[in-house]
């Protein structure tokens, strides 16, 4: 599902280059639900970014859902990121002036989803992770974990293949995190869908992954078998 | 993504932003409502003064005469220029000695009847109205005061311009009231009449109303036959227009002199003592005894009518484009302002063979066709004057108004343009993190391109569409009130508008709108897809 060959990722600013990620390897089966763990600044989010088409590497291949990434142009990305990635940030990153339902139905406004079709599909989503009540409140009149719920539907409304997952508990409290940890692998294995998750907090990669990825310094500390 | 949902969600983009798109279309309304304000009122305006231009009769008048006829090319002596000078002074001055030596040797050219009738005949032309120049003296009846002027143009001019003075007199009534409808008793007095006649403070001006006018319309003794004066001496005043079948029937004779057997001596003798061309005046034939008025002292009486003085005339004064218009088709302006049905029975009863028909005045079906028919005058030899340079010269004046504003109103949109290109670059400096989640999410820069463009186009068709209903308002606002000050002013309705909106001008100014709106958001679409996702989603 996820192939990744001897990824560097070097970041230029004027006359120094950061290496966040240093000749990296890895492999994930569909299906499965990995934790990237690390450190502030061990690489995890740069490669997060890179599976989700965000960011290109500078040196290496990276092979997701059967596409090779670094053979994308713009345009094959931005579908690539619509069809086959569903991204979970920390922040929400919903959009503020828009109702959940709004914020749910956009990936699926953008892949061209007739409007009632989309609706229904968003609604669903949102009952799914027990917003329906919820559908037309704007996200500042949600809270941190309804809001976080949010971005989780919107991850999952158009059944992507892999769901990518950015430290999603890292602006919530202990009990939230927990539940929407739930909701999470519960949505992820009813669509039968690979899960990335990055967190720096082992606890949690432990108690919600089948596999750890451990990285630091922008290489593969353990827990890739490839 | 469908355009539809693009299109949905600028419309949801800009609702949702409602105080920045309120901002934005302020300023598009502004430029728009300055832009349709514009062409609709230079057309309105232009519209607007051929409107009162159709309505002033008088304008549409043509005043041709026959001309002057020089007897001869002055000889070269006459042109002779002497001095050093550059050849142009030279030739401008030979050309106004030319022009003063044919004056005094050309022969001025009566109208004949046949003439002017024939005129009256061609396209565009309703009426001609044949206008005689006849002196008259008028005065008090109870003989307080005796003013003796030449005031017909007086006849003329209310024959010719009855409309125009009717409506002008409107608001020129300095005393008293305008003439009813069927007044042929009454008479208006110029300020300047009134003067004459003794009314010269303006406390004692409003005394002259009520009281009883006698006019005697005469004329040149050298354009009166014999005839007329032995008919004046024979009969009672006035009894030459109840005898003027008597003097017909002599014109007759006359004509068919030369069908009789009489010798050609006794045939000529007859002709000189019918047209007195020969014969001098005598003295008390002479209507008018003042020594040293040379004008006056050719005068023969015609005829006596006396009216009622119902109200004063303002004498000249600024009174705009119409007051002017008046000013150049009367001239001075008459000092007695008749009802025009007496002026025209005046006319009726006058024999013009001794009224001298020194002119005509045409009356054209519209203003644009004034400059054929002046041309046609000019080649069948007539000499003519009309109004319309004054409304070329006008026209010129509007059109250059209109591409004047036209620039002004184009660069308060290029204006609002930049600012608008200004706000949309800010609002997408604001909205970076919403890209940067779309972009996340998978839209294309083209999604993002669409939907920037999207919503300045959208601003500016509502922004257009709303300047339409704004400029609308307004004009009916500005309408209200400059007709009403214009009918105050000239005291007759005025049916005209200001502001004339053309589907053509809307359309334009939607099109303009929107294309000025779409290109000032090109910068900042292209900016927001050039953002890179990552970055935008983390900037605050």
């Amino acid at each position: 599902m996820i192939i990744a060959k001897n990824v560097t990722r070097t970041y230029t600013g004027g006359s120094e280059s950061v290496v966040a990620l240093n000749d990296l390897s890895i492999a994930i089966d569909a299906g499965e639900r990995v934790a990237l763990l690390g450190r502030s600044g061990s690489g995890k989010t740069t490669l997060l970014n890179l599976l989700a088409g965000l960011d290109r590497p500078t040196t290496g291949s990276l092979e997701v859902a059967g596409r090779s990434l670094e053979m994308l142009g713009g345009r094959q990305m931005a579908d690539y990121r619509l069809e086959s990635i569903g991204v979970v940030f920390q922040s929400f990153q919903l959009i503020p002036q828009r109702s959940a339902l709004q914020n749910v139905a956009l990936p699926l406004i953008l892949a061209g989803v007739p409007h009632a079709k989309r609706l229904t599909m968003a609604e669903q989503a949102l009952r799914r992770v027990g917003l329906g009540s919820r559908m037309k409140h704007q996200p500042f009149q949600l809270s941190g974990g309804e809001q976080q719920r949010v971005a989780i539907a919107r991850a999952i409304v158009n059944e992507p293949p892999v769901i990518l997952a950015d430290e999603p508990t890292g602006n919530l409290d202990s009990t939230t995190s927990g539940e929407v940890m739930e909701l999470l692998l519960e949505v992820v294995a009813d669509n039968k869908a690979t899960l990335v998750l990055v967190t720096h907090d082992r606890e949690l990669a432990n108690g919600f992954s089948t596999r750890i990825i451990e990285l630091a310094d922008g290489r593969l500390v353990c827990g890739d078998e490839s | 993504m469908k355009l539809s949902d693009i299109a949905r969600m600028a419309f949801l983009n800009l609702w949702s932003r409602k105080r920045r798109t309120i901002l934005n279309l302020a300023g598009i309304v502004t430029g728009c409502t300055m832009l349709m304000m514009t062409f609709a009122g230079t057309r309105g305006v232009a519209d607007g003064i051929h409107a009162i231009i159709d309505q002033t009769e008088g304008v549409r008048r043509i005043g041709f005469y026959a001309g002057w006829e020089p007897d001869s090319e002055p000889p070269e002596e006459v042109l002779e220029v002497h001095g050093e000078m550059s050849e142009e002074r030279r030739e401008r001055i030979q050309q106004i000695l030319r022009d003063q030596w044919l004056w005094e040797h050309g022969t001025y050219s009566e109208l004949e009847r046949d003439d002017y009738e024939a005129v009256a005949d061609w396209d565009h032309v309703i009426e001609v109205i044949a206008g005689s120049s006849i002196l008259c003296r008028y005065e008090l009846s109870d003989g307080s005061t005796v003013v003796e002027r030449l005031s017909e143009d007086a006849r003329e001019g209310r024959c010719d311009t009855a409309s125009l003075v009717d409506m002008a007199t409107g608001e020129r009534i300095v005393a008293g009231r305008r003439l009813a409808p069927d007044d042929h008793d009454g008479v208006l007095v110029s300020e300047i009449g009134a003067y004459f006649l003794g009314f010269q403070d303006d406390a004692e001006l409003k005394n002259i109303v009520g009281k009883t006018l006698r006019v005697e319309f005469s004329t040149f003794s050298e354009r009166v036959s014999i005839l007329t004066r032995i008919l004046n001496s024979d009969f009672e005043l006035g009894n030459i227009f109840e005898n003027t079948e008597l003097l017909l029937a002599l014109k007759q004779l006359m004509n068919s002199l030369d069908e009789t057997d009489l010798s050609d001596e006794q045939k000529e003798l007859i002709r000189n003592a019918l047209t007195g061309d020969a014969i001098p005046q005598s003295d008390d034939e002479v209507t008018n005894k003042e020594e040293g008025d040379e004008q006056s002292d050719d005068l023969i009486k015609i005829k006596v009518l006396e009216f009622t003085v119902k109200g004063v005339v303002r004498s000249g004064g600024d009174d705009g484009l119409l007051s002017f218009l008046n000013q150049v088709m009367r001239d001075e302006g008459p000092e007695l302002l008749l009802h025009p049905e007496i002026i025209a029975s005046l006319r009726d009863e006058y024999p013009d063979e001794y009224g001298a028909i020194s002119h005509a005045s045409g009356l054209v079906d519209h203003v644009e066709n004034l400059e054929a028919v002046e041309s046609k005058l000019s080649e069948k030899g007539f000499e003519s004057y009309s109004a319309g340079w004054i409304i070329d010269r006008v026209d010129r004046q509007i059109r250059n108004a209109k591409i004047a504003i036209s620039l002004l109103a184009l660069l308060i949109l290029l204006i609002t343009a930049i600012s608008l290109t200004n706000t949309m670059i800010i609002a997408v400096m604001e909205r970076t993190p919403e890209f940067g989640i779309m972009k996340a999410l998978g839209a294309r820069n083209g999604h993002l391109l669409t939907l920037m463009l999207c919503e300045g186009a959208i601003t500016g068709v509502i922004g257009a569409m709303v300047s339409v209903a704004v400029s609308s308002g307004l004009a009916n606002l500005i309408d209200g009130f400059v007709r009403s000050y214009v009918e105050r002013r000239m005291g007759y309705p005025f049916d005209a508008t200001i502001f004339h909106f053309s589907s053509t001008d809307i359309l334009l100014v939607l099109g303009v709108a929107f294309l000025v709106c779409t290109l000032a958001g090109i910068i900042p679409a292209f900016r927001a897809a050039r953002l890179d996702p990552v970055v935008a989603m983390q900037r605050k």
